[in-house]
């Protein structure tokens, strides 16, 4: 009787609120000497950096958003203003041509979706539905998030149209690292199911276990079929026994939050119904859990979508509502009226960044902040929105990348133009990856910056 | 797909004659056979010589006839590579036709929560409960399997509805009694034949394949995870996990396709199972049912006689709606009315339950002109009715005549034509702006009907419209023809719009504008032959009903349905071939479909020896 024998020791224990113990020790290699669990980013010695993307769509009107002065000490922009906190902890960069955009002319798209496809990858639209390399975030994981729980953390406030404009982080350009987009499913990721919901025994690593062995079992069977796809399932069912070994002790920088409730939960829907679904309050949430996700060890590299175009979001506690074309609407109205709403949303918006910003510093790590041990690359989309201007893409770096970086409060101007590639691959030898070259233009770091 | 199993014995109906061979146990029933491991070429000089005699000879016998099989195998150079006979000249193509390769395509969202009910015998109340617990990827993808998900996300919501459908379908003994009437849940070995005898058939069904012995170790080593203990005291969670394994098992969410025997032109064959599994999801939207399975075993999907005989019986099923009738609607747009939203000031009436009965009209009125053999697609281009309800009747300004879906005739002389000028065909496909409605509409009808794909780019810089507040729309929108590098592309979509500017964002008729003017519905179809003009949709629905265009553009858009992927250079015979036909059978969409799925392109795939397309 031939009986398969599972392949790996299968982790039974504690999963948080599930109120079970089978009780399998966990294993000594898995803790540092402090019996704490391997990977967490106390700031130790040598821990790598933290890594974030930070994505706004529809562009900038360049009036309010560009301050007049360049260098140091400048003054902020109507539009900065939210930052005004944390000058000592950014520089803004002008000037950056993102000529990648306009690759490959054949394929059917609009402007939007080459701007999203550009934002980090280093290249453009492979098709409607994909891109041309892997993103920046992803790139770094690869050598970043070895021994986490997490790859990245990809994360998103809008949902899913079900088109490249969905995405700005990508395992390679024809798979997107799927943005988590439900705060309750980006708790049940960190933290576990909750208490009551569900089997009294978590019995998903069983099947997931029973899975991994059947791909394998397919890939041997099938000759003549392209196998990309069963690789894919594979690797994700592995990450996803991964990403479910439980954690049975969370240490002092990391208290799991309250379940978020039913009325910030779920699955958004593609476009904002204005009925509260794509606010200010949700995407809060989902960066306090992205963050908690960093500060316990869990991840080092995300990503965040405040919304995408396709998403047409609503600002109604603005005042900045547009028929149900939103955002993207308002971002096109070139009237004064349509200028100054489109001022007033990303004012709104760069205080969503301003609280990331603000949650980061706010958590003290190995004498300094989460913060300090972080980088993030913040762009739009584009520039002047109504024109679609990838010329000139406003780029943030944020964050003292653990030390590496900590000439900030600069308005940086390439006067000009400098390649937006360039300055994707000086975030990436800051976080240090040694990458010398990155997507298809980025050639050289920029001295000005690092 | 077949699993070679050398050691062990496959689980299948029928006769199981074997002949020993050099290369090992063999079935030879050309559909229970197990596909071969590739061979170099370069090696085995005898077993060379055996696959080739099989395969240069009768192209539908294969090498199991091979009578070289009991020569002492001497040492001999290697034969030199085969000479892979060309396919024919396609007289309509001037080229051959060029079957795609074996397919492995993810089910979407809607086709695995089907095949979970239709398999599981699921309530509309369970299958509620199951259908949100998926991550969506999202309207725009279709079925096209590039654009669907396998992310730890997707699989965790996998996770999630494999336990809920184990839940329900065990759960009572009726229930349990429909796959297997021994006890699950009895201890020891009892118990482990019984789950045996339960997962057996199961698996059949659902890995739409002959299932190895193996496989069902594999399922009981799953279920062995559930030993009864005071904190899971099911005695049925065993099978519950056996369940949750074959829903979430790439053998079922995926429909992998092993192509096999037959090296003709560099062709495989597509297997009676997987041909079984082709029909059942283009037609009906789930996997094969019993009796579709049945007919495969039986081999009567091995020639075109078969294939032709079964599509037309699944095309009567009522279970084709969720299949054809999906792609036709997909065809019109209409699926989009889902994500489209509108001020609710402005609409109050624009809410789910108008969403649906919209979608419900326009299925019900295409199901009259594809639903039965012999029936005119493009009818519906100019047909003078459709199907209203209390919901819908509104937008006509018509009487209600119920609260379901009746037929109701056009006056003479109304504006009202063919699905055109349906609210969900109107509505899906625009912004409710004003501004846009034209861009939006001239941008759908080219997307939809004539495959206008790619539009020149979109200018680095876009000038504003003009801001006066007392302009008609037309006159706003005048610089999109005045400026030449705005005209290339908006000649394209504007004039086509405009025949629509007499229906609001909603589908209501109206004869004036927002500055009083007339709204006439002029328009031009710029590309079509002699950039015919028209005058509102009724006009435009005859020119496109006339279009060589879009009956080519529909033949596209069931090429990707049908495979699920774009096509490429290589794909333009078979496109053509499905389209001749259709014209040929006066639009009967029936027919088309027919000629796809007896086509060389359903029946086979193009592969290359030894290499992994």
């Amino acid at each position: 009787m031939k009986r398969h024998l599972s392949r790996r020791t299968l982790l039974r224990g504690i999963g948080l609120g599930s109120g079970v113990c089978i009780g399998l020790p966990i294993l000594d290699a898995m803790l540092n000497g402090n019996g704490d669990l391997i990977g967490r980013a106390k700031g130790q010695a040598g821990a790598p950096p933290n890594f974030l993307t930070f994505f706004l769509p529809n562009g900038v009107f360049t009036d309010t958003w560009w301050p007049n002065a360049t260098g140091s000490n400048y003054e902020l922009s109507r539009c900065l203003m939210p930052l005004a906190d944390f000058k000592s902890d950014f520089t803004l960069v002008q000037g950056l041509d993102k000529q990648e955009a306009f690759r490959n002319q054949d394929i059917n798209s609009d402007a939007h979706q080459r701007g999203h496809a550009s934002f980090s990858t280093g290249g453009s639209l492979a098709s409607n539905l994909t891109c041309e390399f892997a993103s920046v975030d992803q790139v770094a994981a690869q050598q970043l998030s070895s021994g986490l729980r997490f790859k990245s953390l990809p994360v998103a406030l809008g949902g899913v149209n079900g088109e490249v404009g969905d995405h700005i982080s990508w395992e390679t350009g024809n798979t997107p690292a799927q943005a988590t987009r439900d705060p309750a499913l980006l708790f049940e990721k960190l933290f576990g199911k909750p208490a009551g919901g569900g089997l009294s025994v978590d019995y998903r690593q069983s099947v997931l276990d029973y899975i991994a062995h059947d791909i394998t079992e397919v890939k041997k069977e099938i000759a003549f079929t392209d196998k990309a796809r069963l690789d894919e399932y594979l690797t994700n069912v592995r990450a996803l026994e991964t990403e479910l070994q439980p954690v049975t002790s969370l240490g002092a920088d990391c208290k799991a939050p309250p379940i978020p409730d039913a009325r910030t939960s779920g699955e958004p829907p593609p476009i904002d119904q204005n009925d509260g679904t794509y606010t200010n309050e949700r995407a809060q949430l989902l960066m306090r859990l992205q963050v908690l996700g960093f500060s316990c060890g869990f991840a080092r590299v995300g990503s965040f979508m405040l919304a995408s175009r396709s998403n047409k979001r609503q600002f109604p506690w603005i005042g900045a509502v547009n028929g149900e074309d939103g955002h993207h609407g308002i971002s096109h109205e070139t009237s004064p009226t349509g200028r100054e709403a489109q001022s007033k949303i990303v004012t709104d918006e760069m205080e969503q960044f301003a609280y990331m910003l603000r949650l980061m510093k706010g958590i003290p790590q190995g004498g300094q902040t989460l913060l300090y041990n972080t980088l993030i690359f913040f762009a739009n989309e584009c520039g002047l929105g109504d024109a679609h201007d990838y010329g000139n893409t406003p780029v943030i770096l944020a964050g003292q990348a653990g030390g590496k970086l900590l000439q900030h409060n600069r308005h940086v101007r390439y006067q000009d133009g400098a390649v937006y590639d360039d300055m994707l691959l000086t975030a990436l030898n800051l976080v240090g990856v040694p990458a010398s070259t990155f997507g298809v233009f980025g050639r050289k770091t920029l001295p000005e910056i690092a | 797909m077949h699993a070679w199993s050398a050691a062990g014995t496959a689980i299948r109906l029928g006769r199981a004659t074997r002949i020993q061979t050099t290369l090992g146990t063999l079935m030879p029933n050309r559909d229970q056979r197990p596909s071969p491991k590739p061979i170099p070429w370069q090696l085995g000089g005898l077993l060379a010589l055996t696959l080739l005699a099989g395969c240069a000879g009768n192209a539908d016998q294969g090498p199991a006839t091979s009578t070289k099989t009991k020569t002492t195998p001497t040492i001999t150079p290697p034969p030199p590579p085969p000479v892979v006979a060309q396919a024919p000249i396609v007289p309509e193509c001037g080229t051959p036709i060029t079957p795609g390769p074996g397919l492995l395509r993810r089910l979407t969202n809607d086709e695995y929560i089907r095949s979970a009910r239709d398999i599981f015998h699921l309530t509309p109340d369970e299958v509620g409960q199951i259908q949100n617990l998926l991550k969506s990827d999202g309207l725009g993808v279709g079925n096209i399997t590039a654009g669907l998900g396998l992310s730890p996300d997707h699989i965790r919501g996998y996770l999630d509805v494999a336990e809920k459908v184990a839940e329900f379908a065990l759960s009572t003994p009726e229930r349990r009694a429909k796959f297997a009437t021994c006890d699950y849940g009895a201890p020891g070995d009892a118990g482990f034949q019984c789950r045996k005898a339960f997962a057996g058939p199961l698996g059949r069904q659902m890995f739409r394949d002959a299932i190895p012995e193996q496989r069902v170790w594999d399922l009981e080593a799953v279920a062995d995870r559930a030993v009864p203990s005071t904190t899971d005291p099911d005695p049925y969670r065993p099978a519950k996990l056996m369940v949750q394994g074959l829903l979430t098992s790439p053998r079922f969410l995926m429909r992998l396709e092993n192509p096999e025997g037959n090296v003709k032109y560099g062709w495989k064959s597509i297997t009676s199972w997987d041909i079984s599994t082709r029909l059942a999801y283009m037609l009906w939207g789930t996997n094969p049912d019993p009796d579709l399975i049945q007919t495969a075993l039986v081999s009567q999907l091995s020639n075109t006689d078969q294939i032709a005989q079964t599509t037309r019986k699944m095309l009567a099923d009522p279970r084709a709606k969720d299949g054809i009738g999906w792609f036709i609607n997909r065809w019109l747009g209409v699926e989009f009315v889902k994500d489209a939203v509108r001020d609710a000031t402005a609409y109050p009436q624009w809410n789910d339950t108008l969403k649906q009965s919209m979608q419900a009209e326009t299925a019900r009125f295409m199901e009259d002109f594809w639903g039965k053999p012999g029936m005119n697609l493009f009818d519906a281009f100019t047909a003078k009715y459709t199907y209203l309800d209390d919901n819908l009747a509104p937008l006509y300004g018509l009487p209600s005549p119920g609260p379901t879906l009746t037929r109701v005739d056009f006056a003479a002389g109304s504006p009202r034509i063919g699905f055109l000028t349906q609210p969900g065909v109107l509505s899906a496909s625009i912004s409710q702006k004003e501004l846009v409605a034209p861009i939006l509409r001239g941008k759908f009808i080219r997307n939809q009907f004539l495959c206008t794909l790619p539009l020149p780019a979109v200018p680095a810089s876009v000038p504003a419209p003009p801001q006066a507040p007392n302009l008609t729309t037309r006159d706003r929108l005048a610089q999109h023809r005045t400026d030449p590098s705005c005209d290339s592309c908006h000649k394209l979509l504007d004039p086509v719009g405009f025949g629509f500017e007499q229906f609001d964002a909603i589908g209501r008729y109206r004869d004036k504008g927002s500055q009083g003017e007339a709204l006439t519905g002029a328009g031009q179809v710029f590309g079509l032959p002699g950039d015919p003009t028209f005058t509102g949709p009724g006009e435009l629905a005859t020119l496109l009903q006339g279009s060589e265009d879009v009956s080519s553009c529909l033949a596209q858009q069931a090429f990707r349905y049908t495979y699920g992927r774009e096509p490429v250079a290589a794909d333009a015979c078979t496109i053509k071939l499905a389209r001749e036909a259709f014209k040929a059978k006066k639009f009967d969409l029936q027919e088309m479909i027919v000629a796809i799925t007896t086509s060389d392109a359903f029946r086979y795939a193009t592969v290359t020896p030894g290499v992994t397309p």
